[in-house]
C-alpha cells in the first residue's frame, strides 16, 4: 500500500512537473527547474543534467550542481554511455562499479552511493541530453527501483520536449533580432545615399539602388566639387549586413571629405585607401570606381579601385567600356597608385555606372543578365533622355529575372550629356565652393572637432558672396560653428568618426543652412537657450543660434539623428 | 591656436593667437589654469591678449568665464585686452561684456596693477 501511494504521490508531482516546464520558455531557468524538480520528485539528494552538443559531439553541462560548465564527449563515462546508447543504467553501488568514476567526489568531498541515469528522449527517439540523479534519500540502504526508473524517464521525456521547445524559442529571438538589426542597419544605409540626383546645366541624372534580402554592400554618392564639377562614386563594400553598411557610410564620408583637398581622382583614391589600410577593418575592402564630371570640358576624368569598368553609351547607339588598369579594391594594403583615364562626352553621350549585381542579375534558368544584354538595352534608347534609358534597362533586367530573388543587391548610376549643348561657357570655374544665387551646396566632415575650422572655412566662402555685413556674416559663421559643435557633443556624444551633412541653399530670398547628422535624437524641449548669466557650454551656443538665425528648426521625426535647418534673410538689394 | 604665457611677478601675461573653438578651448584652460587655480596662486591678476585671436566660439566664452570665476574665488583679477573684431561679436552675442573687466589695450590693464 505504502508503495503504491507513494508512487501515485510521484505521478501526481510529474503531471505538475509537465505543466511547469511546458510554461517556461527560457532555456537557463528551465534547465535549473527540471534538476530542482526531478530532485524532489526522485526523493534524490542532487542530480546533473546534460545536454547533447551535435556539432562537436558532446554532452555539456552549466549546472551539474557544484561545478562550472563542463563538458566531455558524447559515448565517456555514465552519461556519455547513456547518451550515445539511450540505455538506462541504474547503479546501486557506485564504489563497487567499475563504470563509476570517483574523481569528482575526490574533488569535491561529496560520496555518491547510488546513481540513476536516463536519457532525455523526445517523442521521435532523438536523444537531447542526460540527466543524472543521486543518492535515493530513505532510511537504510535504498536504491532507485525499476518503478524510479519508469518515473524518471517520464519527466525526462517531457524535459526533452520542454528543452527542445525553449532552445527553438531562444533561436527565434536570435533572429527577430537580427532582422531588427539589419532593418536599422538599412535605415542608415537608405539615408546616407543621396535622396535625389544633382541638377546641373547641360546633365541628366539618374540613379537605381535595390537591396537583397539582406542589407548589401552596394553605394552610390554624388559630390558636388565646385559649379562646373560634381564626383560620381559607385562602389560595392566586401560582406553585407551591419558591418557593411557602417563601413560604407563613414566611406562616403571619408569621400567627401578627401575630395575638398584633391582634386585628380587617382590621388583622391590613393588618400582614401591609405585611410582605409590604416583603419584595416576585420578584411572588409571596397572596389569603386570615382568619376569627375566637368561639366564645361563635357569629359569625365575616372579611376577604379577594383571595380567594373564604367560603359560609355554614344549618342550613335554604340558602347565602348571604358576599360582601365583596374587597381586594388580599397582597404587592403596602403601606398597604392591608381590608374587614371580621360574621355570626352559628346551631346547625347552617357555613362553607366554599375555593381555586379546588375550583370549578374539570375534568370529562372540561372543564367546571367551580362554585359551584352546590358549594352543592348541601353543601346536601344540612346536617344531617349537619362531617364527613359534607366527604365528600358529596368524593365529588361525584370523581364530577364522574372520573380527569381536576387542574392546581391543591384544598383546603377546613368548620367547623360543633353543632345543639344546647354552648358554655356562661365566666366568663373574653381574648386572653392562659391556658389551663385539659388543654388544649393553640400559639405560632409566627419563629427571630429578638428574639422570645425574647415567647417567655418567652407562656409565663411559661401556666405561671403551674399551680401551680409562683415559682421553678420562672422556671425552666421559662429552660429554654423555653434551647432555644429551641439552635433558632436550631444548628437553623436563626442564620437569623431560620425558624419555630418551640411547643405546650404540660397533660394526663396533666404540663407537656408541645413545640418543632419544621424546621432542621437535629442530631446528638443531641453534645446532652450540658457539664461544668459548661466554661462555654460551648449546652452550659450545655442542661444546664438537663435540670436544670429532668423529662424531654428530641428527635425527629430527622420527615425535616426537630427535635420537642423537654420534661416536668415538675405541682405536686401542683394535679391532679385 | 597658440597660448603664450608669461609670469612677470604676480602678474600673469596670456597671449591667445588664432582660432578658439571646441577643439582648442581646453589647451587655454590647461595653460592657464595652473597659475590661477589654488588657495595661493601664482598669479595674482592675470591680463589677458585677445588681438590675436581671429575666431572666438562659445567654448571661448565659457573658458573665460571659468577662469574669471577661479580668479574671483581665489581673489585674483581677470582681466581682458585689446579684444579683436571676432572676440567684440561673440561677446556682444554673450551678453558678457558686462562681466568682463575690458581693456582696449594691454598697457592699459597693467597700469594699475
Amino acid at each position: 500500500m505504502v508503495e503504491s501511494d507513494d508512487k501515485a504521490q510521484k505521478l501526481m508531482a510529474l503531471l505538475e512537473v509537465g505543466r511547469k516546464l511546458a510554461s517556461n520558455m527560457d532555456l537557463d531557468s528551465l534547465l535549473e527547474l527540471i534538476i530542482t524538480q526531478a530532485t524532489h520528485v526522485m526523493s534524490a539528494d542532487r542530480s546533473s543534467l546534460f545536454l547533447v552538443d551535435k556539432k562537436t559531439k558532446e554532452l555539456w553541462s552549466k549546472i551539474a550542481e557544484g561545478a562550472d560548465e563542463i563538458r566531455f564527449p558524447i559515448g565517456k563515462g555514465i552519461a556519455g554511455h547513456v547518451a550515445a546508447t539511450g540505455e538506462i543504467i541504474n547503479i546501486p553501488d557506485a564504489y563497487a562499479d567499475s563504470r563509476f568514476n570517483p574523481d569528482v567526489d575526490k574533488k569535491t568531498g561529496y560520496k555518491t552511493k547510488t546513481i540513476l541515469t536516463v536519457p532525455l528522449s523526445k517523442p521521435d527517439g532523438e536523444i537531447v541530453g542526460v540527466i543524472q540523479i543521486l543518492n535515493k534519500k530513505g532510511k537504510g540502504k535504498v536504491v532507485f527501483t525499476g518503478e524510479d526508473e519508469e518515473i524518471l524517464l517520464a519527466l525526462a521525456g517531457q524535459a526533452a520536449v520542454a528543452i527542445t521547445n525553449a532552445i527553438y524559442h531562444r533561436e527565434v529571438l536570435a533572429k527577430e533580432k537580427l532582422e531588427r538589426d539589419l532593418q536599422i542597419a538599412r535605415t542608415v544605409q537608405e539615408s546616407f545615399l543621396p535622396q535625389d540626383s544633382p541638377k546641373m546645366p547641360g546633365f541628366q541624372f539618374e540613379a537605381y539602388y535595390d537591396a537583397a534580402q539582406e542589407v548589401g554592400g552596394d553605394f552610390y554618392d554624388f559630390i558636388p566639387l565646385s559649379e562646373d564639377q560634381i564626383g560620381i562614386i559607385m562602389g560595392d563594400v566586401s560582406g553585407k549586413g551591419v558591418p557593411a553598411a557602417l563601413f560604407m557610410a563613414r566611406l562616403m564620408s571619408d569621400f567627401r571629405f578627401i575630395s575638398l583637398t584633391e582634386s585628380e581622382p587617382k590621388d583622391i583614391l590613393t588618400k582614401v585607401n591609405d585611410l582605409l589600410a590604416k583603419r584595416s577593418q576585420r578584411g572588409m575592402f571596397v572596389t569603386l570606381v570615382f568619376v569627375l564630371l566637368d561639366i564645361l570640358k563635357s569629359r569625365i576624368t575616372f579611376s577604379s579601385a577594383g571595380h567594373l569598368p564604367p560603359l560609355l553609351v554614344k549618342a550613335d547607339s554604340s558602347c565602348h567600356l571604358l576599360e582601365l588598369e583596374k587597381g586594388i579594391p580599397l582597404g587592403i594594403a596602403p601606398d597604392r597608385e591608381f590608374g587614371q583615364d580621360s574621355v570626352p562626352l559628346n551631346a547625347g553621350d552617357s555613362i553607366l555606372l554599375y555593381t555586379d549585381g546588375l550583370q549578374e542579375a539570375r534568370s529562372p534558368t540561372g543564367k546571367e543578365f551580362g554585359f551584352d544584354r546590358m549594352e543592348k538595352a541601353l543601346s536601344q534608347k540612346a536617344d531617349g533622355t537619362a531617364k527613359q534609358m534607366k527604365t528600358h534597362l529596368l524593365s529588361k533586367v525584370n523581364r530577364f529575372v522574372k520573380d527569381t530573388p536576387q542574392h546581391d543587391d543591384f544598383t546603377f548610376v546613368l548620367f547623360k550629356a543633353n543632345k543639344k549643348k546647354a552648358a554655356k561657357k562661365k566666366t568663373r570655374s574653381s574648386r572653392r565652393p562659391g556658389f551663385g544665387k539659388g543654388e544649393t551646396i553640400s559639405l560632409s566632415v566627419p563629427s571630429d572637432p578638428k574639422h570645425l575650422s574647415l567647417v567655418r572655412k567652407n562656409m565663411d566662402a559661401v556666405i561671403g558672396d551674399l551680401g551680409f555685413t562683415e559682421s553678420e556674416r562672422r556671425k552666421l559663421v559662429l552660429a554654423i560653428d555653434e551647432a555644429t559643435s551641439n552635433v558632436i557633443k550631444y548628437g553623436y556624444k563626442g564620437d569623431t568618426e560620425k558624419r555630418i551633412d551640411f547643405i546650404l541653399d540660397t533660394s526663396g530670398g533666404k540663407l537656408t543652412i541645413k545640418i543632419r547628422d544621424y546621432g542621437e535624437t535629442p530631446d528638443v524641449e531641453k534645446i532652450k537657450p540658457r539664461a544668459i548669466k548661466d554661462v555654460r557650454p551648449g546652452g550659450l551656443g545655442t542661444h546664438f543660434l537663435r540670436e544670429v538665425m532668423d529662424n531654428v528648426d530641428y527635425d527629430t521625426s527622420l527615425g535616426v539623428g537630427t535635420l537642423l535647418t537654420l534661416t536668415k534673410k538675405l541682405p536686401k538689394g542683394e535679391n532679385e | 591656436m597658440k597660448v603664450d604665457t608669461q609670469l612677470d611677478g604676480k602678474v600673469l601675461k596670456v597671449v591667445l593667437e588664432g582660432e578658439i573653438d571646441m577643439s582648442s578651448s581646453g589647451s587655454v584652460w590647461d595653460a592657464v589654469a595652473p597659475f590661477i587655480e589654488g588657495k595661493k596662486p601664482k598669479a595674482k591678476a592675470c591680463v589677458v591678449d585677445l588681438s590675436q585671436v581671429s575666431y572666438m566660439d562659445s567654448s571661448g566664452i565659457a573658458t573665460l568665464v571659468r577662469a574669471w570665476q577661479t580668479s574671483q574665488k581665489n581673489g585674483g583679477k581677470l582681466r581682458l585686452a585689446s579684444l579683436s573684431d571676432s572676440v567684440k561679436d561673440v561677446f556682444e552675442l554673450a551678453h558678457v561684456n558686462e562681466i568682463f573687466d575690458i581693456f582696449p589695450s594691454v598697457d592699459e590693464a597693467l597700469a594699475d596693477l
